[in-house]
């Protein structure tokens, strides 16, 4: 025996390390698989992506409606940019809007950054580096836009902190090129645009699996649970606690201190935005106070001891409103401190003492201290607290109302233009003392207090509330809670109906809440879309609009349709992080259905997206800075955008011109690359419609892709036809465009349409295998 | 519907506001495009039809006026296709926006100001500092008034 | 407009509708009531081309809510039609049902369930006489080679049972004709190439024994759809020469394949999990899997989402799979092609089956012969390769003969073998040296290991 081993310690070291020894395929390592080949854009940096922007942007127009006319941006100025004129740094007012929009981005994907940055750093700190990135079962490719962008496969989310500083670089350039006499042409300038959405993008997806893995959040629940959602979903008698904000942190520290205690059923905790999503996907008893819109209004109630704040969609004078009611604020990001008294080194004792006491805020960027100090104040304030308001009683109401000089300042100073003055009127005594016309505006304000400003007599938003008292205090609706992630196996599985033309598309309702008309058209629209068996997915304010509506048996479309990624079906992603998934169901598309690596291969897996999936965000309310941004990304992966009204102060649209077959123009990767035409699809890539039903149609027009298989072609045309005769009582005239083959005509009007298209000189086209790269840019 | 003046920018041609004397000698132009949107119902009735007439219309969002179209495209389309020359199939030295929502008309008027040719004409009820000629923050009884005016002069 | 005297919309648009109980005005069908959809082919002179007679009660004539029987019976005539087509015919009674805006359409064949909504019935939509025409319309546009076409809808409950009953003998005779059909019987065979709107390079080959990866595709429904539209996503595959028996490598089917994935392949054998591989779209039902611990083949399908003895989810095997490449040892498959009788013919068939998820297990019970029913293994027993080794060993499972046992003789072969190297070992010529194949002589390695003779 002796002799064998040494005989055998000798073999080792002649070498009998058989190839693929090793490797036995019960063990399979994560890096071993991760075979795929390696694309050329690794952490690409602000000039990398350049040729697939030009590519994108030579196809689309960008259409630049300026909102100024001068720059002031540096002492040079100002510098009027009227008829042609240039600045005095050399720029003219297609650069400086240009310019505009890409400070705007990096405005909005600056938050979303820094807010990835807290919550990575924040859960390193509790729970340590470690903490493995799971994504769940049906989930093998955790990190779509990591792989694609980083290149690596981060296991932990300490992994991440090398990603998110990779983004802080690059944020830090294109800060740069926003700066006077650095880049001079409007194209670059919206290629940094893209670039700064796609960091958006990635800090989306950082944020959302740092805090999926870290707090246990629902990991691709097809069925996630119901929460509550509405003003009178909380209890007003009990302590309230309210959330405001995006960061979920101090809302964990809150929730953990109320289910420690023991204090469900004495403590209501609930939220506005998007941590109020966040906090019911770690626990759904959490309540949905509502969206943006819903913060001052909830706050003039009087209901909240105390406000929690940490960053992101907070009003500047949210001190002023706590003020007014007597609530506590809490803040805890130093994004937002509102000069208040930094209270770290405090016992959690001293400092609810010291808001006991009068105190009517603190500054606590100790995040595991503030559930107990927000729930113990709020539990000994809360009896004092009990009957006061900043709205008007019902019963003085009358005289406020009676008291409006009719002067028309709240129209003009109204962002959505409500016909305040009118309302008022007709609720004043002399003309009878309607007050119907006021709770109508309840539902479609969007709770800015800009006509509260104008106003010489009154504050009209609260005189609206109080009107519509009896309706919001017993306001409760549900709202899905945040799914997370798309399932790879639910890809799968929509694979087929989509090839055999049995979903349409699939449209995404994302972002802000700053409607031009309300919200109860977002849902009614996304009730049709699933009728219609579009895959539908929420997110943000918007999903939290969705639930916040009504139909007939006083279902929400949560209740009438299921929560999977499927047709016919409406699912939350979450909050405005969780906005990733959407774009991460586009990558892992790309990647499931035809391999295409994921690896520092951004422009081949774009290219993808543009031409072969039919996915669509819709951001009908788009208010802030950070919508920009997600919707900057979404197009650059090549994924259209409609936005509502608001979305031209954003000053770019990106347009495609239907009317010139050039822009048409791919390369087929069946024939040998040659140049083949295609339809206008997607006809747009950032569109701004002017109203809801023309934002419905041209959501379901930008499904189409050259790709679609006939049977898709069909049934997205037959949509886009059906809508369109729905909204605008007529025939698409551009349909001849979109129409390939005879059977992609619906069913029901083959006859007649063939007929007018063939006098008009259709001629059928053959499908191509698209792609806007040449075969030696591409790995498949 | 109020709607509101706009701030945002500096007005083309600081001067007389726009009236409804003017705007029906103005409407007589020939190469006029009315660009008519989802708000058209605000107009009194019966006013659109003969302010519109002998123009070309496009019919934008999801506006379905009693009136002849040449087009129906997004208010966003048919002025991007303004600024470039010849691509919408007419020549327009004159652009009237009427029932378009004020913002993404604000947005539409700045980009004909900066990237047109075309005198652009806001029939809606707020000021927009960025068409050629507007109407001041009227109150609706005095914007209809000068609606009225401008149908009874183009008759005339 | 052909539809114009329906007091309803008709579209392709209206198949995501639902009718929620409390909407509808009347329910046919279902769970309470007897249902069945029949269609057949007939001579031109016995169809009356837009006869629609209503056998039993009217809409208007039934009870607000009620709940009545719901047999269709649907003949049709035409020069190209035959029997085959049928059943083609038949499945798209669901769809077309659930274009008439108002009405829907659940399950299939003697389940069906429909439920007409108040609003249709205020709009006029009080007779089935109505849905008749629209059905035929619609069948009609959609399938030119149908040229005459009556619906007699049952709603009496004799003549519904007897409707049932009779439509429940020709499914089976059907199902029987459809499983004694194969490979050798006919002479094309049929491609798709639907999922190459996602996955350039995959082409599917569907046979009588062998239905599309996702389930789909019947080569029943391929052939009728490439009959009615030649230059569609379905297209006609001469089967060709059979080159390879114990593969189901065809002449046809690689020139097929070789012409619409753009030369990315060339060769493909139908059943089996092994080299020259059929290719996998996305959208597959399930994968087999091969597991060379065991030398048996696992199955595992999209709704199973816990670990394989593989090691991993499905998702991360698919994830391996797709895309239309060729991948040794993992095939997309539906779960249907379980029950052909070429199912993986050329590596075993069902007896190389050595594991899949319970619920699969059930479901196609029927198709796994009797004594092998306990011995392929599921996640209840093992996801673990090893036991599932020992456990496969203790039931007695067909593969279990064909592992390669090391003997002790082997191991002092092997021994002398290396001493004679000094110890340079190249697997490939070590193993011919000792007789075994490449695999065989790493599995003595590993044995060797196990025994500390190797460190």
């Amino acid at each position: 025996m002796e002799s064998r081993n040494v005989r055998l310690d000798r073999l080792e070291k002649g070498g009998l390390q058989v190839e693929g020894l090793e490797l036995t395929v019960g063990d399979i390592e994560r890096e071993e698989l991760w075979d795929e080949p390696a694309g050329p854009y690794h952490l690409p940096g602000i000039k990398d992506l350049r040729r697939w922007d030009h590519l994108l942007l030579g196809r689309y127009d960008s259409s630049y409606e300026p909102t100024r006319d001068v720059c002031d941006l540096c002492t040079f100025g100002p510098c009027d940019l009227t008829d042609g004129k240039k600045s005095a740094c050399g720029l003219d007012i297609s650069g400086q809007t240009a310019r505009m929009n890409l400070l705007t981005t990096v405005m909005g994907a600056a938050a979303h950054l820094s807010h990835a940055r807290e919550i990575v750093e924040h859960v390193i700190e509790k729970f340590g580096p470690d903490v493995e990135i799971d994504m769940g079962s049906k989930n093998d490719v955790e990190a779509p836009m990591v792989r694609v962008i980083a290149g690596t496969i981060p296991e932990t989310v300490g992994d991440l902190l090398p990603v998110v500083e990779y983004c802080e670089e690059e944020m830090n350039h294109l800060t740069s090129a926003t700066s006077t006499m650095q880049e001079g042409s409007p194209l670059e300038f919206d290629s940094k645009s893209l670039h700064a959405g796609m960091m958006d993008n990635l800090a989306l997806e950082i944020a959302d699996i740092a805090q999926i893995s870290a707090f246990d959040m629902p990991r691709g629940d097809e069925d996630a649970p119901l929460a509550e959602i509405g003003m009178g979903t909380m209890d007003p008698e009990k302590p309230v606690v309210l959330a405001i904000g995006h960061n979920v942190a101090p809302g964990t520290s809150i929730i953990d201190y109320m289910v420690e205690n023991g204090l469900e059923e004495e403590v209501e905790v609930g939220a506005v935005c998007c941590n109020a999503h966040d906090m019911t996907r770690i626990n759904p008893h959490v309540n949905v106070v509502g969206a943006l819109s819903k913060q001052v209004k909830y706050i003039r109630t009087g209901a909240p001891d105390v406000v929690v704040i940490d960053e992101q969609c907070i009003r500047a004078d949210v001190l002023e409103e706590c003020r007014k009611v007597g609530a506590r604020l809490v803040a805890c990001s130093g994004q937002a401190v509102h000069e208040l008294q930094d209270v770290s080194d405090r016992d959690p004792g001293d400092i609810v003492e010291m808001m006991v006491d009068g105190e009517d805020g603190v500054f606590l960027p100790e995040i595991e201290k503030v559930g107990e100090v927000a729930i113990e104040t709020a539990r000994s304030v809360y009896e004092d607290r009990l009957g006061r308001k900043a709205i008007p009683e019902v019963d003085e109401l009358q005289g406020i109302i009676d008291s409006c000089t009719e002067c028309g300042r709240c129209d003009r100073a109204c962002p959505e233009f409500l016909p305040i003055t009118d309302a008022m009127v007709d609720g004043m005594e002399e003309n009878g003392g309607d007050w119907s016309g006021l709770e109508e505006l309840w539902d479609r304000c969007v709770g800015c207090t800009r006509c509260d400003e104008v106003c010489p007599v009154m504050d009209p938003m609260s005189v609206q509330e109080t009107a519509s008292e009896h309706r919001w205090k017993t306001e409760r609706n549900v709202v899905r809670t945040g799914r997370g992630p798309i399932n790879d196996t639910e890809i799968r599985n929509v694979g087929a109906p989509i090839v055999l033309g049995e979903i349409p598309g699939v449209v995404a309702f994302v972002g802000c809440d700053n409607y031009p008309d309300g919200g109860r058209s977002v849902a009614e629209v996304i009730r049709d879309l699933a009728e219609r068996n579009y895959i539908v997915l929420t997110s943000g304010c918007s999903a939290m609009t969705a639930g916040d509506h009504t139909f007939e048996d006083g279902q929400t479309v949560y209740e009438m349709f299921d929560g999977r990624f499927d047709k016919g079906c409406v699912s939350n992603v979450g909050s405005c992080v969780a906005n990733a998934h959407i774009v991460d169901a586009a990558l892992k598309i790309a990647n499931l259905f035809a391999n295409v690596p994921l690896r520092d291969n951004f422009e081949e897996v774009s290219d993808y997206v543009l031409h072969r999936i039919g996915a669509v965000g819709v951001c009908w309310g788009v208010y802030h800075q950070k919508a920009l941004a997600i919707a900057n990304g979404a197009k650059r992966w090549g994924i259209p955008v409609v936005q509502g009204p608001h979305g031209v102060k954003f000053r770019r649209q990106e347009l495609g011109r239907p009317d010139l077959d050039e822009r048409w123009v791919v390369n087929d990767a069946n024939r040998d690359y040659e140049e083949v035409q295609i339809e206008p699809a997607p006809e747009h890539l950032g569109y701004s419609a002017e109203s809801i039903e023309e934002m419905a149609v041209m959501a379901v027009k930008l499904c189409m892709r050259p790709n679609d298989t006939r049977q898709g072609r069909m049934i997205k045309l037959t949509n886009y036809i059906d809508l369109y005769r729905k909204y605008f009582d007529e025939y698409p005239s551009d349909l001849a465009r979109f129409v390939r083959h005879e059977k992609e005509v619906p069913l029901t009007e083959r006859e007649e349409v063939m007929e007018v298209l063939e006098d008009r000189g259709w001629e059928p086209r053959e499908t191509p295998n698209p792609t806007m790269l040449r075969e030696e840019d591409r790995l498949i | 519907m109020t709607q509101a003046h706009s701030p945002g920018n500096v007005r083309v041609k600081p001067g007389a506001d726009l009236n409804g004397a003017m705007l029906g000698k103005l409407l007589n132009r020939p190469g006029t495009l009315f660009l008519v949107g989802s708000q058209w119902k605000e107009l009194p009735d019966g006013v659109l039809e003969p302010l519109v007439d002998g123009g070309d219309v496009i019919l934008t969002g999801s506006a379905n006026p009693p009136v002849e179209k040449v087009a129906r495209m997004g208010v966003s389309e048919a002025c991007h296709l303004l600024c470039s020359e010849g691509s919408l199939g007419g020549e327009y030295g004159q652009v009237v926006f009427v029932g378009i929502p004020h913002h993404i008309a604000t947005g539409m008027l700045s980009k004909l100001k900066h990237y047109s040719d075309a005198t652009a004409i806001s029939l809606d009820r707020g000021f927009q500092p960025d068409a050629n000629l507007a109407f001041p923050n009227l109150s609706r009884e005095d914007w209809e008034e000068e609606l009225g005016e401008a149908v009874e002069r183009r008759s005339a | 407009m052909a539809f114009e005297d329906i007091p309803v919309d008709i579209g392709a648009v209206y198949e995501g509708q639902r009718i929620r109980k409390g909407d509808y005005r009347v329910e046919l069908g279902g769970k309470k009531a007897p249902g069945a959809e029949l269609v057949r082919a007939r001579g031109a002179d016995e169809v009356e081309d837009g006869r629609v007679e209503v056998i039993g009660p009217d809409i208007g004539d039934m009870e607000e809510g009620g709940t009545y029987p719901y047999g269709v019976y649907i003949e049709m005539a035409g020069e190209d039609l035959d029997r085959d087509l049928e059943s083609v015919v038949e499945r798209r009674h669901h769809e077309f049902t659930n274009y008439i805006d108002g009405a829907m359409h659940l399950n299939q064949r003697d389940a069906i369930w429909i439920r007409i909504d108040d609003e249709a019935f205020e709009k006029g939509m009080n007779s089935l006489e109505i849905v008749g025409r629209a059905l035929i319309e619609l069948f009609k546009l959609e399938m030119d080679y149908i040229e005459n076409m009556q619906v007699t809808f049952y709603t009496d409950e004799a003549e519904a049972e007897n409707l049932v009953e009779r439509a429940r003998e020709i499914y089976e005779e059907r199902d029987a004709r459809a499983r004694d059909l194969h490979e050798e019987d006919v002479d094309n065979f049929y491609g798709c190439n639907l999922c190459q709107s996602f996955a350039p390079d995959h082409v599917c080959a569907i046979t009588p024994d062998r239905i599309s990866l996702c389930g789909s595709i019947t080569w029943f429904d391929a052939r009728a759809a490439a009959r009615v539209d030649p230059d569609g996503p379905y297209f006609p595959i001469p089967k060709g020469e059979n080159v390879d028996e114990e593969h189901g490598e065809w002449t046809g089917v690689n020139e097929a394949v070789e012409e619409r994935s753009g030369g990315v392949h060339d060769r493909i054998w139908l059943h089996t999990v092994f080299d020259n591989i059929h290719t996998s779209c996305g959208c597959f039902e399930a994968l087999a899997f091969y597991m060379p611990e065991v030398d048996g083949v696992g199955i595992v399908d999209r709704d199973y989402s816990g670990d394989t003895p593989y090691g991993v989810s499905f998702s991360t095997l698919a994830g391996q799979a797709g895309g239309g490449k060729q991948v040794d040892g993992i095939l997309g498959i539906a779960v249907e092609y379980l029950r052909s009788p070429k199912f993986l013919e050329a590596d075993g068939g069902m007896e190389r089956v050595v594991w899949m998820p319970e619920h699969i297990k059930e479901r196609i019970s029927d198709a796994i012969p009797g004594e092998l029913v306990d011995k392929i293994v599921t996640e209840e027993t093992t996801i673990d390769v090893a036991e599932l080794r020992e456990e496969l060993e203790s039931r007695g499972h067909p593969v279990s003969e064909r592992w390669f046992e090391v003997t002790d003789e082997l191991v002092e072969r092997a021994v002398d073998y290396i001493r004679s190297t000094g110890g340079k070992v190249k697997p490939a010529e070590a193993a011919e040296e000792l007789g075994i194949d490449r695999d065989q002589f790493m599995e003595l390695v590993k044995e060797l290991k196990k025994r500390k003779i190797l460190a």
